[in-house]
Parts: C-alpha cells; sequence; structure tokens
C-alpha cells in the first residue's frame, strides 16, 4: 500500500500533483477532482435534506460531528420488547476516526442504524452537526461486513450509482468512477459483476461506492471481518489512506482489539446488552500508520488497557 | 511467438501469460476425441433414440397393432404426418392457422405481462396495495382459464376477443405471483443500500425493486407462456375460427388423423420456441445472472 506522505489536514482538498505524475507507480489521490464535481459541502446541500448543511458555503472543510445524547432503543414492544442500548452519552468531533468496540450483541450495529437513520432512538436525541437524524441520506454512507453492492450491476455501476442519484451527468460520474476504481486498485475489474469478485474486492467496491458521495459519516460494521488476516490488513492501511484524503469522519465498529486501537483516534467500549458506554480509551500512536505499529510497546500497552476495561 | 518474459507491467491484478499457445499435433488428437466425446456423443445418443421412437411409432400404426384398450389401427403413421406437413406447407392456411395463434398468444400474453408486472410490483411494495388488490386477484387466481370459456363468450363480442382473454386469464396468475414473489424475497439490504446513497422513491423501484425481481418475473413469464398457450389452444378448440388449436380439432372432426398429430407437433413446437424466446430474453437482460449460481 502506498507509503506516500499525507495530504496536510489543512488541505484536504488540494490538488495532488504528485498523484498524477505517480500515477503509474502508484495510483492514488481521487479526492481532488471529485471535490470539483461535489466541492467540500456538497454533500450536505447535495445528499439528504434530512441533515442539512447548517453552515455557511465556506465553512471549514470539516463537517460530520455526531452527538449522542441519552440515546436509548429499543426494539418490538410488551414483553418482547428488548432495550438494544441505553443511556448513550458520546460526542465525536468532525474528523474524527472512532471504533466502537463491544461484544456480540450489545447494539453496535443498531448504533450504527441510528446514525445511518435507518432507526430512530425510542429514547435521547442524536445530531449530526448539530441536525438532528431523522432517516437515511447520502451524507451518511455505510459498509457492512457483507457487501450489500447490486448484483445486477457492474463495479462502475455501483460506484456511480450516488452521482448518477444527484443528476450528475454521464461522462463525469465515469470519469469520477474511474478515478475512484483507480484509487482502491479496481481499475481493471470496473465490467465486472460484484458476484465476479473476491471479498476484499467487494469491499473495497463498497468503500468506493461510499466514498464518491463524499459523506460528512463513514459508518462501517465490522467491515472487514469476513477477510483473511492480510486482506485486512491492507484494507485498514487503505481504509485510513483514505480517510486522510477524504477528510471524512468515521464510526467503526468491530470486535477486534487491534483493529480498534490501530485505526481509531478513540475506542469507545460498550458494555453488554443493554449496551451502554463503559469507558473510552484515546489512542495517540502517531500517524500515518501502518502495520508495523501494532508491535510497537505503545500499541501494547494501549491493548493491555483495553483488556483490563473489558475485563471490569 | 509470444514474448517468454512476463512486461513489468502496471497491471499486477492480470492474470500472467496469454495461456498455453500452440501445443503439439498429439495434443490436438486428444483435444479433437475430447470434442467428440462431449459434443458428438450425446447428439447421436439423442438421435439414435429419436429415431428409434419414431420407428416404434412407425410399426405400431402400420401394424394396425391393437391391445385391447388401447388400439393404434387409427393413430397415423409419421411416414403420412410428414406427407400432411408437406401439404399443409404449401397451403395457404398454414400461415393463417399460425399466424393467428401467434398473434392471439402476442396480445394475451402481452397484455397478462403489462398488467401482472406492475401490478405484482405495487402489491409487493404496498401494504396498502396488498390489502386493496390482493384479495379479488386471489378469489379468481383457482378459476382455470379453461373455465372462463364459457363466460368469455358472452361477455366479449368476438370470438376472437374472447380467445385472447383466456391466453390472458391464462399468462396473468403465474406472472403476478411470481412478480409478487420476487418484489417480497429482494434483499431488504439492497433498498436501504440505495437510500444511503441518495435514491428517491421512484430511483428505488426503477433502479433497485424492479431488476432486483426480474430473475422472479422473468420465471413467472416463461411459467405463464406455457399456460398461456395451453389456455389459448383449448379456447381454439372450443371456439375458434383459424389458429393451430382450431386446426387440430377441425382434423379430429373432418376425419383428417394425420392432421391431428401434425397439429399436436406444431402446437409443441410452437410452444417451445416462445419458451425459448423468453429464456433468452431474460438471459439478455440479467447477464449477471446465474440461477442457481453465484448470482449474489
Ligand atoms: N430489528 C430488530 N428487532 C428486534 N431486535 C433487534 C433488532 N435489531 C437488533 N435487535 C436486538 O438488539 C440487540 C443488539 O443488536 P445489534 O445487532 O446491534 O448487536 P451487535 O452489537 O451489532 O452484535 P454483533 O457483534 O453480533 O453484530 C440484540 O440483542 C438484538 O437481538
Ligand atoms: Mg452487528
Amino acid at each position: 500500500m502506498s507509503t506516500s506522505a499525507p495530504a496536510s489536514a489543512t488541505h484536504g482538498f488540494a490538488p495532488n500533483l504528485a498523484a498524477a505524475h505517480g500515477a503509474i507507480a502508484e495510483p492514488r489521490i481521487v479526492a481532488p477532482s471529485l471535490g470539483y464535481i461535489t466541492g467540500p459541502g456538497a454533500a450536505a446541500t447535495a445528499g439528504s435534506p434530512s441533515v442539512s448543511d447548517d453552515s455557511s458555503a465556506d465553512a471549514p472543510p470539516l463537517s460530520g460531528s455526531v452527538e449522542f445524547r441519552e440515546v436509548g432503543i429499543r426494539f418490538g414492544s410488551g414483553a418482547a420488547a428488548v432495550q438494544a442500548v441505553r443511556g448513550i452519552n458520546l460526542s465525536i468531533r468532525a474528523g474524527e476516526f472512532v471504533s466502537i468496540l463491544g461484544p456480540s450483541g450489545c447494539g453496535k450495529s443498531t448504533l450504527i442504524g441510528a446514525l445511518a437513520g435507518f432507526t430512530a432512538p425510542s429514547e435521547g436525541s442524536l445530531f449530526v452537526d448539530g441536525q438532528r437524524v431523522t432517516r437515511p441520506g447520502s451524507d451518511r454512507g455505510v459498509v457492512f461486513q457483507y457487501h450489500n453492492l447490486f448484483p445486477w450491476k457492474t463495479v462502475a455501476g455501483n460506484v456511480e450509482f450516488g452521482l448518477k442519484m444527484r443528476g450528475v451527468g454521464r461522462p463525469e460520474r465515469q470519469a469520477v468512477t474511474a478515478e475512484i476504481l483507480q484509487r482502491v486498485g479496481l481499475a481493471e475489474f470496473a465490467r465486472h459483476y460484484p458476484a465476479q469478485l473476491s471479498g476484499g474486492m467487494q469491499q473495497r467496491v463498497s468503500l468506493a461506492r461510499v466514498l464518491v458521495n463524499r459523506p460528512r459519516l463513514l459508518l462501517m460494521d465490522e467491515p472487514f471481518s469476513a477477510l483473511d488476516a492480510q486482506c485486512r490488513l491492507l484494507m485498514q492501511e487503505l481504509l485510513l489512506e483514505l480517510w486522510r484524503e477524504f477528510r471524512t469522519t468515521v464510526v467503526f465498529v468491530t470486535h477486534d482489539i487491534d483493529e480498534a486501537i490501530f485505526l481509531a483516534d478513540r475506542v469507545i467500549l460498550v458494555s453488554p446488552r443493554p449496551g451502554r458506554i463503559t469507558g473510552e480509551l484515546p489512542v495517540t500512536l502517531p500517524r500515518p500508520r501502518t502495520a508495523e505499529a501494532v508491535t510497537t510497546a505503545e500499541f501494547l500497552s494501549l491493548k493491555r488497557t483495553c483488556f483490563g476495561h473489558l475485563r471490569g | 511467438m509470444a514474448p517468454a518474459s512476463q512486461a513489468p507491467g502496471p497491471h499486477p491484478l492480470k492474470s500472467g501469460g496469454g495461456g498455453g499457445g500452440g501445443g503439439g499435433g498429439g495434443g490436438a488428437l486428444a483435444r479433437a476425441w475430447g470434442i467428440a466425446q462431449r459434443w458428438i456423443a450425446p447428439v447421436a445418443c439423442t438421435a439414435v433414440s429419436l429415431a428409434v421412437c419414431l420407428v416404434l411409432w412407425e410399426m405400431l400404426s402400420r401394424n394396425r397393432m391393437s391391445f385391447g384398450f388401447l388400439r393404434f389401427e387409427n393413430v397415423p403413421a409419421p411416414s403420412k404426418v410428414a406427407v400432411a406437413f408437406a401439404h399443409l406447407a404449401e397451403s395457404p392456411k398454414f400461415i393463417s392457422h399460425v399466424g393467428n395463434s401467434f398473434f392471439r398468444i402476442f396480445a394475451g400474453f402481452g397484455l397478462a405481462a403489462l398488467l401482472a408486472i406492475p401490478l405484482g410490483m405495487i402489491i409487493g411494495r404496498f401494504q396498502l396495495g396488498r390489502w386493496t388488490l390482493l384479495p379479488p386477484m386471489e378469489v379468481l387466481r383457482p378459476i382455470p382459464a379453461v373455465a372462463w370459456i364459457p363466460l368469455a363468450i358472452l361477455m366479449f363480442a368476438s370470438g376472437e376477443q374472447s380467445m385472447i382473454f383466456i391466453t390472458f386469464v391464462g399468462a396473468f396468475f403465474p406472472i403476478l405471483i411470481s412478480t409478487i414473489h420476487g418484489v417480497e424475497s429482494l434483499d431488504r439490504r439492497l433498498i436501504d443500500a440505495s437510500l444511503t446513497l441518495g435514491a428517491g422513491p421512484y430511483s428505488v423501484f426503477a433502479e433497485v425493486i424492479l431488476p432486483g425481481s426480474l430473475p422472479s418475473i422473468v420465471t413467472g413469464l416463461s411459467i405463464g407462456m406455457g399456460t398461456a398457450w395451453f389456455s389459448l389452444v383449448t379456447a381454439e378448440m372450443i371456439s375458434g375460427q383459424f389458429g393451430i388449436g382450431y386446426y387440430t380439432w377441425e382434423s379430429y372432426t373432418l376425419q383428417n388423423y394425420p392432421d391431428i398429430v401434425l397439429g399436436m407437433i406444431i402446437i409443441g413446437v410452437l410452444g417451445m420456441a416462445c419458451s425459448a424466446a423468453i429464456r433468452w430474453v431474460g438471459v439478455w437482460a440479467m447477464p449477471w445472472y446465474r440461477p442457481g449460481g453465484n448470482s449474489v
């Protein structure tokens, strides 16, 4: 994977000319021209009106702050009711990478569903950039453990879907799609159908399909758990690079401690059902991170703390 | 000829060379033998099997064999049927019969598809549609198309219209039921995915629900094509003028026995052709779909 220097945090959308020159050896950077199509604030204005952009057009490039206030989510009613999560209070900064770590059934997917707008909180409220979340929208992209690509669309057809929904013309769609496919290493598979790809490739398509929308929030629900260890590592590194380029907030659900720490700025620990936040762990490992980071003493000490937390 | 060394290309994901090129003469022989086994053997077996059946039939008819309850004395031999076909093929009646049947199939089946697919999608997608539109369908569904014939004759001004209606009824329910099933069994996550990608209600329908239920719809169409033929032939026998079913029944009343079998064979061949056409359209419309395979 690429180890070239990150675009600095302050010029996330500036054209990366080096990338254009190095295209053959190391195809990368899609952000500039995507920025040209959609612009930094475009996700908010062109996406779902459910979480509309309240800031001015020349707002700072980073949007996507999240605020859970006393959120509780219950499924069903009466005796069969299941309290999935309770009393969730959590603030996520715009552009932050947060991992949510917890045992099976603790409500991690429920939280992702609430952020995506599929499940309304039964109690409390949930805000993205100060706006209450009411329904799904293209400003919040989701990637699941098992891909949900459209089987009847080619890789390119899947990736350009969001742009098509937004009314972007075909030539532009194709250009942007080609660029981002190049970026995730799938340029040659544009005409393939999802069923013809490996699991790792399918997840890369899922990621690309979400990123063309320039979501302010990237929601990932155990996206790499079905992949083998080596593939997972490559995907994690790719994700970190893309996160840097696209400057989006990421909420990453996992039950893998290493993965949670390796990726995140902050690990949120959730208790067994009904899920509540029992602690959080700031991750101070330097960025950009590569696979070697997991062997450092700092990483191991974070992991130990995490274990301690989870044991209670 | 191909360069042996791998070009250090920028396409690491593409698999290596162009595969084994030439191959020796012995290999070619083995390959020819393989092709013979794979293609010629099954074709030969099929041909022999069919030929044996024909010969058996010819013998039974020629010798006017009789086994008590089962008599072959009035069953025309295949050779007689062939002669009848030569006659029919020359006469303008042939085109007229086949053309009439085809037109009725296209009209009845086409109307059924045009109505059943949107109706099925509405019933499958919306609770209200299910509550209001499905009950009358469920009441009518168990009535075979053939049972409609007397009423159809009373309801429609011309025999032509009543026959198209019978064909329509025959095709309608299989298409409707398959479409409903296709919409209902569509992976909910795909609809959710389209919503998180910014799809509006219309796009959800056009981009997700329709293509997603297409395999099921095509299955319904091919079942519906079978029942449409079945219904049409019956209707033509009872109330028809022209049409291949009418021809078959007329041959019986006129005691042109070879023509009966000829009519039956033509009905079979036309039905087969129509089903094949549906399958072909299905494959063409769904290049991504391999039945029983890795579609998702
Ligand atoms: N649609 C639903 N209807 C009823 N109960 C549900 C529904 N979705 C989730 N639940 C319940 O909510 C609880 C939390 O489920 P959730 O899927 O969020 O857990 P999770 O943390 O994602 O688990 P895992 O790690 O196994 O994916 C579970 O007890 C589950 O039974
Ligand atoms: Mg889950």
